[in-house]
């Protein structure tokens, strides 16, 4: 099986075996078409992704490597959030800022799966929670002025309605 | 107003208008030396001006004209930057003596309101460097402090437009200006570009700047203070994208909206209330609202072709579908003893007529303060010994009401009625109940006759006989409905989209009681009318529409009924027909037969539960491709119920077997809301002036009113205010 060289924005160099590597449609089109398949040796930098990240990257891609690919996106298809396996649940009980920098990652690399659970996951955060209790759980500032709070309060509030 | 001083350059001088023109509050900036420089107001930049001023103007427009303005008041400062004359060669060899901007220039925003002014001069000036002042400002002391200061290394020697949108004190503007001269700027290489500026403002920086040039759009002792806002929210987006790590309100705005598609529609308003680049990410994004509007619908087609140009705000339409159509019951109305067999609104009032079997119909008169329904009079008709009521009609003018009830198996009979005083005013009797059963009669203007003519109109018999020879039919075939609309003309290649949405309320709708006399003759005359009718020729259900093109000789010369000039058929049983209001519609709802059905004339096939409702085009006698999904029917092919149809401009209601009623968007074919009642939903009717009430009627002896989410909210409001 023949592995490709990947490397972090840090410097350090992870060899990958190229069907895992190709889960990333990024690395995949990187290697199509520079026709890098051959060269044992050629290493690809990744200057988006520190060692930290793409180690779990990594982790999670030999994980599911043999996944069925990603169907494509269909509106029609029900969007749940509570269908993340057990094995990703705990791969991704992880803090946020590995969890920020996992979205980042994998959408960086355009890994659909990693994308579509990361994004679960924090979907799943919010879900039930008020704006203040939304900011308060990302840590995010309200940088809105009481009017255009109100403004946005009305103009949305048509949705809350079931 | 004094006009002091004349300004040096031609074209932004300011022409001085007699004061009386001058609008309210607008200062002219001559009075300020020559220095200060107020572009010409052109009807363009007033247009500009005055949209960036009025609280209509949306985020998305103010963004667009900001830009236009910025880009003129940035175009006229570079008109101020030193050019030299050049002479360059044109691809003809030619020489052409022309001018060359000269090098060593440089933007300095004032954080944050005058970064809104970058990207403007950016496009102008590809490459120029754009350095960054940001002032902290206190306005109650009056004072201002820098921050920080962000420059050129070289700045001293080149030439400076420092870009500030609104200058109400001019604290910020004095502050920076001090930071540029600390930097060794002279004070005569600044062109402050700005926008709006108070009279205040524009003295104190000439004042202690005499050697700097201003240039602005306005001088007006209001600024529009909420610019900087307006015009910050929008630049945010764009700095989202250089987030910082871990910064959860920056993430790129497509990430945003990967999660945000995850959630559902009634957490949509919180995650907009979060923080302004999580509600920019997906509030404009007509894509996001097109996905989530599939996802509230569970559909993946919407038939975007249905939807004239230019595209649909998806959002916008997300809102209609879901807090424009009735879907709240308000009222429940228990007056009747009996199942309530029909509901049917007056044209005008609001009111409405509701028809049971327990030989009464109900008046029902809409109350504008409370927004209720209230019993305004139960009228008995078992003293004439009607077995129970089948249907009511209002007249055109609302001022008289055709009930139609049932005697017994056979025979029917018509009343009309005066709803002023609730007083009958004709009776038709022994009507044939095949015409009676199931029949919506609709408004005639003839009902202007003496009551004994319209009771002699009314018997239906006369009207049919004149059109079909129905009586030298077989037993077998079976006529249901027969109704007779206008049709401008009938135009084949006329096909599904409708482009026309709205009723079209000139349309003259003809009644079968019309076709005899002269006035029918003339009527005749002057309209291309047509006939159509539900009929069975396979067996004893109706399972066919038929048209027929109606004019005097087809009148004077009946044919027989199987004569239809054109006919739809439907393989199942037919549960009901209707029209749309603008008559260029028809609702046809069935039951179908199983696929290689065998339709005998002693045994009808069976038939489904499931009713279709299909849309047929009336203009071409064709069925438009459109198909509505989602009602039930139970009963047996040999007492199969008929389900009333009602329709709206942009909604189909019918009514189910299972007590679930439906109503669908007309344009997309989406199931939008169901309307339950305990039993048999036998018939909807949707106010006529508002199609956000409707109202059912059911087996479960009840009458339910049903309004939109949205209209709920504005009664609610207006009962608060009052």
């Amino acid at each position: 099986m023949p592995t490709i060289k990947l490397q972090s924005s840090d410097g350090e160099v992870f060899p990958v075996d190229v069907e895992i590597a190709k889960q990333s449609v990024t690395i995949k089109t990187m290697l199509d078409d520079l026709g890098m398949e051959d060269e044992e040796e050629e290493i690809v930098p990744l200057p988006n992704v520190n060692a930290a990240i793409l180690k779990k990257v990594i982790q999670w891609a030999t994980y599911h490597k043999d996944d069925p690919p990603a169907p494509e996106d269909d509106e029609n298809k029900e969007k749940r959030t509570d269908d993340i396996t057990s094995w990703d649940a705990d791969f991704l009980k992880v803090d946020q800022g590995t969890l920020f920098e996992l979205i980042l990652a994998s959408n960086y690399l355009d890994i659909k799966g990693l994308l579509d659970v990361t994004c679960k996951t924090v979907a799943n955060m919010i879900k039930g929670k008020t704006p203040e209790e939304i900011r308060k759980t990302f840590n995010i500032k309200n940088d809105f002025t009481p009017s255009e709070e109100e403004q946005v309060r009305k103009e949305n509030e048509w949705c809350e309605e079931k | 107003m004094a006009s002091v001083g004349e300004p040096v350059n031609g074209p932004v001088s300011t022409p001085d208008p007699s004061p009386s023109s001058s609008p309210v509050g607008q200062v002219h900036g001559q009075a300020l030396g020559s220095k200060f420089k107020v572009l010409p107001r052109t009807d363009q930049i007033h247009e500009l001006q005055t949209l960036i001023r009025s609280a209509e103007t949306s985020r998305s427009n103010f963004k667009f004209v900001a830009d236009r303005l910025i880009r003129m008041v940035i175009e006229e400062g570079l008109n101020q930057l030193p050019y030299s004359e050049v002479e360059v060669v044109t691809p003809t060899g030619k020489p052409y003596q022309g001018l060359k901007y000269e090098k060593g220039n440089c933007g300095v925003s004032i954080v944050r309101s005058g970064e809104a002014m970058e990207k403007a001069l950016q496009e102008c000036c590809r490459s120029m460097r754009i350095g960054k002042i940001l002032v902290d400002s206190e306005p109650e002391k009056n004072d201002a402090r820098v921050v920080f200061a962000k420059l050129p290394s070289d700045i001293a020697k080149r030439k400076v437009l420092l870009l500030y949108p609104i200058m109400s004190s001019g604290n910020k503007v004095c502050q920076a200006m001090k930071v540029l001269k600390d930097h060794g700027v002279p004070e005569s290489h600044v062109f402050l570009i700005n926008l709006f500026c108070t009279p205040e403002a524009g003295e104190r920086i000439v004042g202690e700047f005499p050697a700097l040039t201003i240039l602005t759009t306005e001088v007006h002792h209001v600024t529009p203070n909420h610019f900087g806002q307006k015009a910050l929210l929008v630049l945010d987006l764009a700095k989202a994208m250089m987030a910082s790590p871990h910064d959860w309100a920056v993430l790129p705005p497509e990430l945003l909206v990967n999660i945000a598609r995850k959630l559902e529609l009634s957490q949509m308003c919180c995650f907009s209330l979060v923080c302004r680049s999580w509600y920019l990410a997906i509030n404009d994004n007509n894509v996001f609202w097109r996905q989530m509007l599939c996802q509230v619908f569970k559909t993946s087609q919407i038939p975007v072709h249905a939807f004239s140009e230019p595209k649909p705000d998806w959002k916008a339409e997300l809102f209609r579908l879901t807090n424009k159509v009735p879907s709240v019951n308000t009222q429940t109305l228990t007056a009747h003893k009996d199942e309530v067999l029909f509901v049917s609104f007056s044209h005008n009032y609001g009111d409405f007529v509701s028809c049971s079997k327990d030989r009464s119909f109900i008046i029902w008169r809409y109350n504008k303060k409370s927004h209720e329904f209230e019993n305004f009079n139960t009228i008995d008709m078992a003293r004439y010994n009607w077995l129970y009521i089948w249907s009511g009609q209002y007249s055109s003018d609302d001022k008289k009401l055709l009930i139609s009830g049932v005697m017994d198996s056979l025979n029917g009979e018509i009343a009309i009625y005066n709803t002023m005083s609730n007083d009958p005013l004709a009776r038709a009797v022994n009507v044939v109940l095949f015409i009676c059963d199931y029949q919506p009669i609709s408004p005639s203007e003839l009902w202007n006759r003496s009551p004994e003519d319209e009771a002699q109109l009314l018997s239906v018999e006369n009207c049919i006989g004149r059109v079909f020879d129905y009586r030298n039919t077989s037993a077998f075939q079976y006529l249901r409905l027969i109704r007779v609309f206008s049709q401008k003309k009938h135009d084949p290649s006329k096909k599904f989209p409708m482009e026309q949405r709205n009723p079209d309320p000139g349309r003259h709708i003809l009644q079968e009681d019309q076709l005899i006399g002269p006035e029918c003759e003339e009527v005749l005359r002057k309209n291309q009318l047509c006939l159509v009718a539900m009929y069975g020729s396979k067996t004893t259900v109706p399972h066919k529409i038929g048209f027929r093109d109606l004019t005097l000789d087809s009148v004077i010369c009946p044919k027989r009924i199987a004569d239809f000039d054109h006919s739809i058929e439907f393989h199942g049983q037919i549960v009901s027909i209707s029209c749309a209001k603008d008559d260029l519609q028809m609702f046809v709802a069935v039951r179908e037969w199983p696929e290689n059905a065998v339709a005998t004339l002693s045994d009808p096939p069976p038939i489904s539960t499931e009713v279709i409702v299909y849309a047929v085009d009336l203009q071409s006698w064709s069925l438009t491709g459109q198909v509505f999904k989602g009602a039930i029917g139970r009963t047996s092919p040999y007492d199969a119920f008929y389900l009333y149809t009602d329709s709206s401009a942009n909604f189909l209601a019918c009514g189910s077997e299972d007590g679930r009623g439906v109503i669908w968007d007309r344009l997309t074919g989406l199931k939008l809301s169901t309307l339950d009642h305990e039993q048999c939903l036998n018939c909807v009717s949707f106010r006529v002036d508002d199609e956000e009430v409707c109202v059912t009627s059911s087996d479960d002896h009840t009458i339910k009113v049903w309004k939109s989410k949205d209209r709920v909210k504005r009664e609610m409001s207006e009962i608060l205010f009052d």
